[in-house]
């Protein structure tokens, strides 16, 4: 329970436009007991706005950071390589763990996605089975296992 | 009399004329030295006499000068009160006594008084310090004490002062009985003596000296002699001149190098001194110098003068003395006597002259010969003398000469009359005569004939060689001539010359002047250049011309020479001249086809950027226009159907056209073959026509072409066949073969480039076209390469979501409701498995679409766009019975395009239109069409969700999306698709939009 509680304090930033991707990884989560407060952005710009406190999330506190960042690639508007250029452009937001999480297994997007700073890439498998392993082992490792960066306060 | 008396010149007349100037040197310069050595003579006698004066007045002054000295101390000496005081040895007053003799004399250096025994006691000025001295052995003291007379002593130093030379003079101071009471002797410096002496001017080299009785020097102008006592070194002179009984004598002077030095002695009578003045003889030679220069300067001009005169008069006595003496001889002729005498002077007179003499009786016996006539003749004068005078004559000739020999036996004088003589050799010589005779005192008789001739034989063939090169000059086939150079009239030309100017064979050329046969232009070349430059460097060589009388210009390169007078006046110009008309041609023909070759070479340069036939035509034009003198021109081509096209009319012509050139270009098209150009087509074949208006072919000028005063058309044959023409026209003086002949050789070039022309425009075309197919592949290849892309990534994408979906939701409804009936949870499962199962089906689809649209075969045709709007609209509102959208359709818009592709697109465009206006209240669609800049633009508007015109860019890409799922349903296919459309009928697609506020596309068909 002590460690759930700890976990709640973690956010995942989910950056994801496929609403049934959003659902099935969800679940996945819970199927694995990671409880985590969850934000969703449906596309970069969404995303964006979240990080840096501005548009819609204008009134947000941009200290509170995510512990991750699980980025899907193909987004309206600004795709998901977009955002992660500028979120390693950002001194706020420039040591964040990013987790590429995406359909494509194309190796020009994941050149891409580690030139520009991507912490890990991971190709989401059509198997429900294995995406929800893929998600617990996610979880677990960046969640539990993985030490964030100390944030300058 | 012979005209002319020629001098003998032989080698001892010469000789004798050297021994003469030889003895003239000699005499002159004899006198030179003859009156030198008496100058020599008399200036030493003179010189000797002026010492010898000077000598004798030296002497007498010194001895007058010491008998002053000598008087006034005697009268001292013999005064009372002095005798007294030296009787009393009265000291102070005998002081007083030499105080005042002192003053007599400046020289007078010292008085002293000594008792007879030579004690000196009272001196002035005072010298305590000699006072009681015995001077007895002084030299003075034994002069004096030998007889106690005044004594003059020798050469001594004064003991004080200086220590110079001095003298002393003793007087006795007797009593009144005549014993000697003391001596008085004053010590005397010999300065007086040398102011005295150098106020004498001696000569240079001259020299005063006076001796004691010892020879020890009282003075010397030469040697140094004032501060010791020096002996003269020439004392023995005294000796020697007394011997000889003659003052002056001649001695070496061993200080001179031993030249000769003559000494002049004179004795100072009653002291025994002497005096010597010596001269240098060097001195009196040098003294000499200038008379004996001027002596040789004379001797010289009079040796140069009477010998040039010698030699002027040579001649002009020899002259004479020829004349005179055959004078004489004639004279003595009249006398039996004299006459062998006569004859042997009138032989060597004759014999000795350079111009052949002879001398013939009375019967032609010839009696005197002289050498120039053994040498014109070559026979001696012993075969002739005595014979008949025939025998010197060329045979064929002797009678003629003959009769002029007979002429001066009547008293005919010959002047300068020309009579050949016949050499031994065979050889005429052509000789000139003078003659005169000689006749009996009374003057009847002819006694003798004298003739003298000149050969003239070498100056007859110098004429004869200048009549030969005249006859040269006068077949000389250029022109030669020459012209007085003062008024520049003609004074010969030869016989080509006078048929180039047209001047008739026996026609006085002097009546011409140089203007006269030469055309204008070349006068104002001779007036600036050719008579400037002929008389600067003598000669003017270059092209000018020569007029003939008819009128005709003849082209020569010309030499023209002039000749100066030894003054340096010009006297005549000549000219050699040499017609070049030939050459002309020939350079003018070079000419011609050097500027042919350059035309063709600028047809085949200018046709190379010429950018269609008409233009090649009109280079060509251009070309043959420049090379014809012509004012205008035409290239036409023969159409199929026999009719004549014009492709190029010169600008000239346009410029002359005077109809609109609209109404004049279709004039020149499609025409009949007629009229003058017409036979050149007809008949195949080059024409010039130089007089239009009277040839027969002639149709006259049809409107707007300008007047014709000259017309050359020349065929163009393409392997043989004629194919067109091109013709030039109104050329100043009309055509000629020339022009033709160019012209013809121009027409292959034209022919050629023409030709060249049109293969290039087919290749051009075929060459556009291939492109044009080789870009509408490539971009065909590129679109569906890009297409393929974005297929596969969506494959790997897009496809993938849809199937995890279901995948996904179906794997939860196993696990959730594996033993329970469906609740709404369960429900959604499922609804979403359907959904994305729909979705897959759509994205499969739209897939196969796009394919379709990239690989369908397209057609255009004209159509209703409108319509097709129109139906599209309405089939999209009965999908949507539940929508009230506003739609607008502008009417009558028609494009060219496939209207199934076309079909397509619309359907995508209004299906967004209708699907991004589905959350606005008063949903509005627009279709219409702008014309400008020469396409129509049409668009189709609505004023739905709209987007940002930040991501304009991913619009049309494939599977690019700009709403997410949740907001609008969509695969991101359609535009991509309508783009494509667009694109396959060459046209463009943009759109604008705002967030909320509506999108509009627009788009092309080309």
């Amino acid at each position: 329970v002590k460690e759930e509680v700890k976990m709640e304090e973690k956010i995942i930033l989910l950056v994801e436009d496929n609403p049934d991707d959003v659902e099935l990884t969800i679940r996945a989560l819970k199927k694995n007991n990671i409880l985590n407060k969850m934000i969703v952005a449906k596309d970069g710009v969404e995303a964006l706005d979240y990080l840096f406190g501005t548009g819609v999330h204008a009134e947000r506190n941009v200290k509170e950071l995510p512990i991750v960042i699980l980025l899907d690639l193909k987004l309206p508007k600004i795709d998901g390589l977009e955002v992660l250029k500028r979120i390693r452009q950002n001194e706020l937001t420039r040591l964040l763990p990013v987790v590429i999480l995406t359909s494509s297994a194309e190796e020009k997007d994941k050149i891409n996605g580690y030139k520009l700073g991507a912490n890990s890439y991971v190709c989401k498998p059509v198997d429900f089975a294995q995406f929800t392993e893929a998600i617990k082992a996610l979880g677990l490792y960046w969640l539990i296992w993985n030490e964030p960066a100390p944030i300058a306060k | 009399m012979p005209s002319k008396v020629f001098l003998p010149s032989l080698p001892a007349a010469r000789l004798k004329i050297v021994i003469i100037g030889l003895v003239l040197f000699l005499i002159f310069s004899g006198m030179t030295i003859l009156l030198s050595y008496r100058h020599y003579q008399q200036t030493k006698v003179q010189s000797i006499k002026e010492d010898q004066a000077v000598s004798n007045l030296i002497s007498l002054v010194t001895e007058q000068n010491i008998q002053k000295l000598v008087k006034t101390m005697e009268s001292y000496s013999n005064r009372p009160l002095l005798i007294q005081a030296v009787q009393e040895r009265n000291v102070e007053k005998v002081k007083i006594h030499l105080a005042n003799l002192i003053k007599n004399d400046p020289d007078t250096d010292i008085l002293v008084m000594s008792d007879p025994a030579g004690t000196l006691w009272a001196s002035y000025p005072e010298r305590p310090e000699v006072m009681g001295k015995n001077l007895a052995y002084r030299e003075w003291y034994q002069g004096i004490s030998k007889e106690w007379k005044t004594y003059v002593s020798d050469a001594v130093l004064r003991i004080v002062a200086e220590k110079d030379v001095a003298f002393q003079i003793a007087v006795p101071v007797k009593d009144e009985a005549g014993n000697v009471l003391g001596i008085m002797v004053s010590t005397q410096r010999v300065i007086g003596f040398r102011e005295m002496l150098q106020r004498l001017n001696f000569d240079p080299g001259t020299f005063a000296n006076i001796t004691d009785r010892i020879g020890n020097l009282v003075y010397s102008s030469r040697f140094a002699y004032d501060k010791q006592i020096t002996p003269y070194p020439f004392y023995f002179a005294k000796e020697k001149a007394i011997t000889a009984k003659n003052s002056t004598v001649p001695i070496k002077d061993a200080y001179l190098e031993g030249r000769t030095r003559y000494l002049t002695y004179a004795p100072v009578t009653g002291i025994g001194w002497s005096v010597f003045v010596g001269r240098d003889s060097r001195t009196i030679l040098m003294s000499g110098l200038t008379y004996y220069i001027q002596t040789a300067a004379i001797a010289l001009l009079l040796f140069v003068v009477s010998t040039g005169s010698l030699f002027y008069f040579r001649k002009r006595v020899l002259a004479q003395q020829l004349q005179e003496q055959l004078q004489a001889e004639i004279t003595l002729r009249q006398s039996e006597e004299s006459e062998r005498e006569t004859r042997d002077y009138l032989d060597k007179l004759i014999g000795y002259a350079n111009a052949p003499i002879i001398v013939w009786d009375p019967r032609f016996i010839i009696t005197r010969f002289n050498h120039a006539f053994e040498d014109l003749t070559g026979l001696k004068a012993e075969e002739v003398l005595g014979k008949e005078i025939d025998l010197l004559f060329p045979g064929d000739r002797r009678e003629e000469c003959l009769g002029h020999i007979r002429q001066t036996t009547g008293g005919e004088r010959w002047e300068v009359i020309e009579i050949p003589i016949l050499h031994r050799d065979g050889s005429v010589r052509t000789v000139l005569w003078n003659s005169a005779t000689i006749f009996s005192p009374d003057g009847k008789r002819a006694v003798a004939t004298i003739a003298q001739g000149q050969d003239i034989t070498d100056r007859k063939r110098v004429e004869e060689a200048q009549v030969r090169l005249v006859a040269m000059l006068d077949a000389t086939p250029g022109f030669v001539g020459y012209a007085d150079a003062r008024d520049t009239h003609i004074l010969y030309i030869n016989t080509a010359g006078r048929k180039m100017v047209g001047v008739q064979e026996q026609e006085d050329v002097t009546q011409l002047n140089i203007a006269d046969v030469h055309p204008d232009w070349t006068n104002k070349l001779f007036r600036d250049e050719i008579i400037p430059t002929a008389i600067r460097d003598g000669l003017w060589t270059g092209e000018c011309a020569f007029l003939n009388r008819d009128g005709h210009e003849i082209p020569v390169m010309m030499a023209l020479l002039a000749h100066k007078l030894p003054s340096g006046e010009v006297e005549r110009f000549s000219t050699v001249s040499i017609d070049i008309t030939d050459r002309r041609r020939a350079e003018e023909q070079i000419h011609r086809q050097g500027r042919l070759l350059a035309a063709i070479n600028s047809v085949f340069y200018e046709t190379l950027t010429a950018d269609s036939e008409a233009a090649v035509a009109k280079a060509c034009l251009k070309v043959a226009q420049e090379i014809t003198d012509s004012k205008f021109g035409f290239i036409g081509e023969i159409t199929p159907e026999g009719l004549f096209t014009t492709t190029a009319l010169s600008d000239p012509g346009w410029e002359a056209c005077r109809i609109p050139e609209t109404q004049a270009n279709v004039l020149i098209k499609d025409m009949v073959i007629r009229g003058i150009w017409g036979q050149v087509i007809l008949k195949e074949q080059s024409l010039i026509v130089n007089d239009p208006v009277s040839y027969p072919d002639r149709v006259g000028i049809p409107e707007g072409h300008p007047p014709l005063t000259s017309f050359l058309g020349v065929p163009l044959k393409d392997q043989g066949k004629v194919i067109g023409m091109i013709s030039m026209g109104n050329r100043v003086s009309g055509y000629t073969a020339d022009q033709q002949e160019d012209m013809e050789a121009l027409s292959v070039a034209f022919v050629e480039a023409i030709r060249r022309k049109k293969a290039e425009e087919e290749i051009k075309k075929l060459n556009t076209e291939l492109e044009q197919r080789v870009l509408d592949r490539t971009a065909q290849l590129s679109a569906s390469n890009k297409e393929l892309e974005a297929f596969s990534y969506s494959v790997s994408h897009d496809l993938r979501a849809p199937l995890r979906s279901i995948d996904g939701f179906s794997q939860a409804l196993l696990e959730e409701y594996q033993d329970k009936p469906l609740d709404a949870t369960g429900k959604t499962f499922l609804d979403r498995v359907r959904k994305a199962t729909q979705r897959m089906g759509l994205l499969i689809d739209d897939m196969l679409k796009l394919s379709r649209i990239t690989q369908a075969a397209m057609k255009k045709e004209a159509f209703d766009l409108s319509g097709m709007i129109r139906e599209l609209t309405e089939a999209h509102q009965k999908i949507n019975p539940d929508r009230v959208v506003d739609v607008t359709v502008q009417e009558g818009v028609t494009v060219q395009g496939d209207p199934y592709l076309l079909k397509i697109a619309m359907d995508n465009l209004l299906g967004n239109a209708f699907k991004f206006t589905g959350k606005e209240a008063h949903p509005r669609i627009g279709f219409g069409a702008t014309v400008g800049d020469g396409e129509t633009t049409c668009f189709i508007r609505d004023n739905g969700a709209g987007f940002d015109m930040a991501y304009v860019n991913k619009l049309f890409g494939a599977f690019q999306r700009l709403h997410t799922a949740d907001e609008f349903l969509g695969t991101g296919i359609g535009l991509a698709t309508v783009q494509r459309v667009i694109h396959r009928h060459g046209g463009r697609i943009w759109a604008e939009g705002k967030v909320g506020k509506g999108a509009t596309f627009y788009f092309t068909i080309a």
